[in-house]
């Protein structure tokens, strides 16, 4: 059994609406519900806590009692049900995107630092692990997968929006509140709050706040996520086909759609378009915001 | 990868991520079905005088995501003796009990008390709220309590609207109120003569009854995101029996004694109180309420009361909630109260002035209708954990009363306005 982590309950009075905070995937996570009693907002916080931290302990890749652990140990591994449609899930996005979105690409992360003082690995040791990235070695057919020795795979790049979706579906099965999900930056709310006719929400990038009345949004990259390398702040986003970041990438892109999931995809997606993602955000037809570092 | 559209396939992809749903098993839906119960325990106790123990059970209902149905139970205990209205002096005076059988002695030089103050009360209250379209709530309620001497049955009504922006509220409410007094011994002729013990005492039936209504008119403005006011109107009118059946007034002689009235007995001569027979009280309050550096509140509130029997209040209530972390904090409390005497108000009658018995005048020798000052300072610790919140608040509480005019003789030496002190423990806790 985890150690139980704290929710803490605050009420806003000029809002109507009970804020509730909690630590889960390795950051601060909220959870508001307008509903005019402590106990319905607790539990419904609740709800959104234990699904975050039981998605945070079946799917980390720093464990050694779950099912990652195991998959990493190379041999066939029969996977539930949710995690099969997961896997589906990273499938199709490798697909859609011609590979430039592979959950096998997280090992790259053993070289960068990105915490800003971090150098640039050497490029040796990236030729070295790019054999050791591509979906399509590993074999996945709906119900097992077997993952080759060295490769891993990694549901970092959608892990958290599934859980923010996940989260507010459960809440909303348990009250008829407007609720709004944020799991450190990525949210989605399930109705319009009834004390203003939208969500407020401020973005990276965005000139004001932006006015959500349902649905979801997913922000991809992070101003403060870079690596200098030659006098140029490179973006935190690696593609995975060089190993290296994604050059001429925005900071960061914020894309507002009914899902957290498919949000967090089509932004990080426009990253990896470097110099494009804008065009590829227009093409796309959704709502977005784009910041790029000064030049 | 080419830019292409790829949000349709994206969404079919996506959709299929959400099958069924992971079970939550540990929380279902059924939770939120659920009951809040609420308790409070209260320890009163003044200086030699009454001591109470309160206790309140608060449940509520939620039967769906409008309707609460609420219910409140009390109980309340008195011991002790509480001031008859007679005045002291410099000897030992008798008074007959109540009941009119029996009789006790208050000592020379003290505030003369009735120590026979023993009573249980109970009460259940009754409500159910109700949340309706278009941001108005009303709440209907029924209350019935129940002790020795004293019945109330009430109905009452609220109804609240909240603007769109949720940065006003209105609140209207009506309440009635009828009470059965039934004292120990009967009903008292008004200014009739105190009997001997064991003598038939002077009675003007066995009991008689009380009609309330309250009727309030309220706002609650948000200032801004940290403060808010609130204003609120209230008017009680109160027609039928409002005397103390058990409070007296002392005839007092040319030296400022009581006038004995009775050698044998040592009995003073005392006559009972009488008031008029309706009441009309009107509030008005305002209080402001404010967060400060994120976690602190500071709630101040004013209260100005009249009547149409001559009293006028002021009360002054200040808290400060300091939150030491998430879960707890401590509240400082003041409160100032300040009353001036009723037109009717009498701390003694002087020999050939006392009215006839059941005359129509009135008098009252009850402190509670003179002038007084009142000071509660209290502290509060609570935890505010969402699960199981507690609190602890011990205060104390002083009164003192008004000099009374026109003493001389032995008055001049008794203090006929006798500070009140008490302490206060409670305690409250959600289960």
């Amino acid at each position: 059994m985890e150690e139980e982590r704290p929710i803490t309950l605050n009420y806003r009075q000029e809002s109507g609406e009970f804020s509730a905070s909690f630590q889960a995937m390795a950051g601060p996570c909220e959870v508001l519900v307008q509903c005019d009693r402590k106990e319905e907002a607790f539990r419904v916080a609740k709800v959104a806590a234990h699904e975050a931290w039981r998605l945070e302990i079946k799917y980390s890749r720093y464990r050694d009692d779950n099912l990652i652990y195991q998959i990493h140990q190379n041999r066939p591994v029969s996977v539930d049900e949710e995690t099969a449609r997961l896997l589906n899930f990273a499938a199709a996005a490798y697909d859609l995107s011609a590979g430039d979105f592979d959950i096998t690409s997280g090992i790259l992360r053993k070289l960068w630092n990105f915490s800003g003082n971090g150098e640039a690995p050497s490029r040796a040791a990236i030729k070295a692990l790019l054999p050791f990235i591509d979906w399509k070695k590993v074999s996945w057919d709906g119900k097992t997968i077997q993952v080759p020795v060295g490769m891993q795979i990694d549901f970092g790049g959608f892990g958290k929006e599934y859980a923010v979706d996940q989260a507010l579906a459960l809440c909303h099965e348990m009250s008829d509140a407007p609720i709004l999900v944020n799991f450190g930056g990525d949210l989605a709310a399930n109705r319009k709050p009834r004390s203003r006719p939208q969500w407020q929400i401020g973005i990276q990038g965005a000139p004001a706040n932006f006015a959500l009345e349902e649905g979801a949004i997913a922000t991809s990259g992070d101003a403060n996520r870079f690596i200098m390398h030659r006098g140029k702040k490179l973006s935190h986003i690696l593609n995975p086909r060089t190993g290296w970041p994604v050059s001429q990438a925005p900071c960061s892109v914020s894309v507002g759609m009914p899902k957290c999931l498919q949000a967090g995809l089509i932004a990080t997606l426009a990253i990896l378009q470097g110099k494009k993602a804008e065009g590829f955000l227009e093409t796309q037809e959704v709502t977005h915001w784009v910041e790029r570092s000064p030049a | 990868m080419k830019n292409q559209k790829i949000i349709a396939s994206l969404a079919t992809a996506s959709m299929a991520v959400f099958g069924a749903g992971e079970a939550n098993a540990q929380l279902g839906k059924s939770d939120l079905l659920d009951t809040d119960f609420k308790g409070s325990l209260l320890y009163y106790t003044e200086t030699d005088r009454v001591s109470a123990i309160e206790a309140i059970i608060d449940g509520s209902y939620f039967l769906n995501n409008r309707d609460t149905i609420g219910f409140r139970l009390t109980f309340d205990s008195l011991t002790g003796a509480s001031a008859n209205g007679a005045v002291p002096t410099d000897r030992a005076q008798t008074f007959t009990r109540p009941s009119g059988n029996g009789d006790y002695t208050t000592a020379a030089n003290e505030t003369p008390l009735d120590d026979t103050f023993l009573d249980t009360r109970y009460a259940l209250a009754l409500n159910w709220n109700r949340k309706w379209d278009g941001n108005w709530q009303s709440t209907i309620g029924a209350a019935f309590s129940n002790e020795y001497d004293y019945q109330s049955l009430s109905v009452s009504s609220l109804v609240s609207y909240q603007t769109d922006d949720r940065n006003r509220t209105y609140s209207g409410g009506l309440s009635f109120f009828s009470d059965t007094i039934s004292p120990v011994g009967g009903l008292p002729t008004s200014f009739g003569l105190m009997g001997n013990p064991d003598e038939i005492q002077q009675r003007m039936g066995d009991e008689d009854e009380k009609i309330v209504i309250d009727a309030l008119f309220g706002l609650t403005q948000v200032i801004d995101s940290r403060s808010l006011v609130q204003f609120s109107y209230s008017a009680s009118s109160s027609d039928g029996y409002l005397n103390d059946p058990y409070k007296f007034i002392s005839v007092v002689g040319a030296d400022g004694r009581p006038v004995g009235q009775d050698p044998a007995t040592g009995l003073s001569q005392v006559v009972f109180e009488n008031r008029p027979d309706s009441r009309l009280k009107q509030s008005f309050f305002v209080k402001y309420k404010r967060d400060l550096f994120d976690s602190h509140v500071f709630d101040s509130s004013y209260r100005f009361m009249t009547d149409d029997w001559g009293i006028n209040s002021h009360t002054l209530d200040f808290k400060y909630k300091w939150r030491l972390n998430d879960v707890s904090y401590l509240q400082p409390h003041l409160r100032i109260y300040q009353q001036n005497d009723a037109d009717f108000f009498t701390p003694f009658f002087t020999q050939g002035n006392v009215p006839a018995a059941g005359s129509g005048s009135y008098a009252s020798p009850d402190y509670r209708l003179g002038e007084m000052m009142a000071y509660t300072v209290g502290l509060e610790y609570g935890r505010d954990n969402v699960e199981r919140p507690w609190s602890i608040a011990l205060e104390y509480y002083l009164q003192g009363l008004g000099d009374r005019d026109g003493t001389f003789g032995e008055l001049r030496n008794q203090d006929l306005s006798e500070d009140v002190s008490a302490f206060m423990v409670r305690f409250n806790m959600d289960f």
